[in-house]
């Protein structure tokens, strides 16, 4: 197997039946022109697989939108601080003088804004923010403000994003601080996204890899029939494999995985058994228990429970 | 540095002054900046600017964005003294304006009209000058609060109008046909800078000239001249380009003149019998006006063969005429043509002197036509000097023309203008004073 093969250099992409909800879910809010809607979800489940699946698929769906990503930090050590319209400038390569004043930076990223939308021929603009919790309050004070002055032109802001669950502290910390207009534009729709759930669903995305034309845009045999040409003329599929690999990662979920498979353990342990497989491949290829085992091993998934759950290392 | 730009890039033959204007705008650039980004380059809008513009070929970050980079400068479509000064002479097109697009061809000097929209350009104000060309500009409010100027129509060179203009295929393909017509114009007239030398330089001189000038170029060239494309250019006159052998030491000198078989006398009797045969009594009539007999005042129909001939005479015997003094010319007979130089060299052909009379007869309809008063000044000019070596034009001249003095609706008056002034060709149905000059002048 290639070093370069998608499947280790992760460069594809999976419709799962989280990833297609998600597209929906904001297609609609896009549609709609709604102004927000926040997914959240455990770490590693594939938040911002969804939210770089948006980016590609509305500007497909919705000609006439501007749609634009932006990975939220916070610069500042203050976590108070507003930072979201440096954060935006610099996304736009917009090089400024350091003592440029706030109003002008923001005046200066509005018309930017502006010109992309009028680029597009859009009146509407979609802001897909991951990691949303990581904004400060006054970032999201200033985010009212853009989606006010761009309301100003008749611009539509739809900001759909992507958080941890913490993300509701910020919401109640909104509530006491009485900034409802912040919760009802960007706050007032929480979906949570999960991993996989169930067996069947695994089953479902482990199918995935045994489909025809994995990249939408590429003709292309599945995963399978290329890495395992002759096992899969065989018979061999890897969605065979989904109670083995549920079963044995279900025995290490603990905490908030349990139920809840993170979709990057999930296709590391995929990755893992075709690398090993593929130097295996033949008429009769079968799968050991404890291959599954060392797959999953391999992908730290134990390690990655406890910590993330106990904060043990 | 990912520097922004609609997609596509400039428009098609866009001025560089714009896009570096919109380029400013919406990098949120100064100039001083985009002159450090642009090779160091000073771009203020002076003339020094203009010709920094050369040296603009070595800026790779805008060469990088602005594909067909040459086609957005001036200097493959006329010589730097052609162009303007742009903060001097700023000249848009208020149509093309709105959609902010500057042409390229708008910098050039005597390009004073719009083939796209076939009207005229307007040019900016001193205040739209001051507030518009100098890009983006950290003082200024974003977005501007004013983008029109009542005072001279301009408005300001942005990108949203542009891209919303970007929309419309049509324009754009019509914006990139008309260019590639007055390209191919422009680098057809550049050819002429070593063939046809005298002309080339007038030709960018001023709108008048240029005026002249157009429709021999077309026939040179073969090309539409942009102004035909504009519907702008009334002038149908048949043209033929020539070439005469002016002086030469060698042949015409006096121990060789051989060559040069036909004297002065002979030469000139032959053009009158050749064209004045019928036109006896209107050439005695223009000989008392150019010979202005005891200060009285004269004034004839216009005979166009006549003047022609009588412009010619002045010519071969005058370097300059009128000047201050020169109260009468020659009046009639050619007694005094043996002691005369001619601009050919002392022995004279038929076909030069020919060429002359022809091309000053032809000239004379081109001038009468344009049916606005003017100036008759003899002058030398280079085409017509005995070191010429390049070809000259003749515009020939329709039977109309040439018997336009039995023409019974001749209204055409010729008279000298005050005493001792210049041959001045009047429309009486025209509103100017007699005593008022013409600001059309034809230099014979």
């Amino acid at each position: 197997m290639d070093f370069e093969h998608p499947i280790l250099s992760k460069e594809y992409r999976l419709m799962t039946p989280t990833l297609m909800a998600v597209v929906q879910n904001a297609c609609f809010k896009v549609m709609m022109r709604k102004t927000g809607i926040v997914f959240t979800g455990e770490p590693r489940i594939g938040k911002t697989r969804c939210c770089e699946a948006l980016m590609d698929e509305i500007p497909k769906r919705f000609r006439h939108v501007y749609a634009f990503m932006m990975p939220a930090s916070n610069k500042d050590k203050d976590v108070h601080r507003a930072s979201i319209i440096h954060q935006l400038i610099d996304l736009e390569e917009i090089k400024l003088p350091p003592r440029t004043p706030f109003i002008q930076r923001q005046a200066i990223l509005v018309e930017r804004l502006k010109l992309r939308a009028a680029s597009a021929n859009a009146n509407q603009i979609v802001m897909l923010i991951d990691e949303l919790q990581r904004l400060s309050s006054a970032d999201f004070q200033q985010l009212a403000d853009i989606y006010n002055k761009l309301r100003g032109y008749r611009i539509t802001l739809t900001v759909i994003s992507f958080a941890m669950p913490s993300i509701e502290g910020k919401i109640i910390e909104f509530l006491q601080s009485d900034d409802r207009h912040i919760i009802g534009r960007f706050l007032s729709e929480v979906k949570p996204l999960y991993g996989v759930t169930n067996k069947m669903s695994l089953a479902t995305i482990l199918s995935l890899y045994d489909t025809d034309q994995p990249f939408p845009d590429i003709s292309s045999d599945s995963f399978t029939k290329d890495v395992l040409p002759i096992a899969y003329a065989n018979g061999f599929r890897l969605e065979d494999l989904s109670d083995d690999i549920w079963r044995e990662m279900s025995k290490l979920a603990v905490g908030k995985y349990v139920g809840n498979l993170p979709m990057e353990h999930v296709t590391q342990t995929v990755a893992y058994l075709f690398l090993i497989l593929s130097h295996q491949d033949n008429a009769r290829l079968t799968v050991p228990a404890d291959l599954i085992h060392e797959a999953i091993a391999e992908s730290n998934f134990k390690e990655f429970c406890r910590s993330i759950t106990t904060g043990d290392k | 540095m990912n520097w922004y730009y609609p997609a596509g890039g400039p428009l098609p033959y866009e001025s560089m002054l714009s896009v570096l204007i919109k380029f400013s705008h919406a990098n949120f650039v100064e100039f001083p900046k985009l002159s450090k980004i642009a090779n160091n380059l000073n771009l203020n809008l002076n003339s020094r600017f203009i010709n920094n513009w050369y040296r603009l070929k070595k800026a790779t970050e805008l060469e990088l964005l602005v594909p067909e980079f040459n086609n957005h400068l001036p200097f493959d479509f006329a010589p730097p003294e052609g162009l303007r000064k742009l903060t001097q002479e700023f000249a848009f097109c208020p149509d093309c304006i709105k959609f902010g697009y500057h042409s390229v061809f708008n910098i050039i000097k005597t390009h004073d009209f719009c083939v796209l929209h076939k009207c005229r350009l307007s040019v900016a104000c001193s205040a739209c000058t001051e507030i518009y060309f100098y890009g983006f500009r950290f003082l200024e409010p974003i977005p501007r609060l004013l983008t029109h100027c009542d005072k001279c129509g301009f408005e300001d060179i942005g990108l949203f109008k542009e891209i919303n203009m970007r929309r419309n295929r049509n324009l754009i393909k019509a914006l990139r046909s008309a260019g590639e017509q007055q390209a191919a114009w422009y680098s057809k007239i550049q050819y002429f800078d070593q063939v046809r030398a005298p002309y080339y330089s007038d030709y960018y001189s001023s709108a008048i000239s240029r005026k002249k000038l157009t429709g021999p170029f077309e026939r040179a060239s073969g090309i539409r001249s942009p102004e035909r494309c504009a519907n702008l250019l009334d002038d149908n006159q048949q043209i033929l380009w020539v070439f005469h052998s002016g002086f030469n030491a060698d042949r015409d000198s006096f121990d060789n003149s051989v060559i040069r078989s036909h004297s002065l006398e002979s030469s000139l009797e032959l053009i009158e019998y050749r064209y004045l045969s019928k036109h006896r009594e209107c050439l005695k009539r223009a000989n008392e006006l150019t010979g202005f007999p005891n200060g009285c005042f004269r004034q004839v129909k216009l005979c166009s063969v006549a003047l022609a001939y009588i412009l010619l005479r002045i010519k071969i015997a005058y370097r300059d005429w009128p000047v201050a003094g020169s109260v009468c010319a020659l009046d009639s007979g050619f007694e005094w043509a043996g002691s005369v130089i001619s601009p050919f060299g002392r022995g004279n052909h038929h076909r030069e002197l020919n060429i002359l009379f022809l091309s000053i007869l032809g000239r004379l309809q081109f001038q009468v036509y344009q049916q606005a008063n003017f100036l008759i000044l003899i002058r030398p000019t280079r085409e017509f000097s005995a070191d010429n070596h390049f070809p000259v034009y003749i515009r020939k001249s329709s039977y109309a023309f040439r018997n336009v003095c039995t023409s019974a609706n001749a209204s055409l008056e010729v008279y000298r203008h005050e005493s001792g002034g210049p041959i001045f060709v009047n429309f009486p149905k025209s509103n100017i004073e007699p005593h008022c000059l013409p600001r059309a002048q034809m230099i014979v």
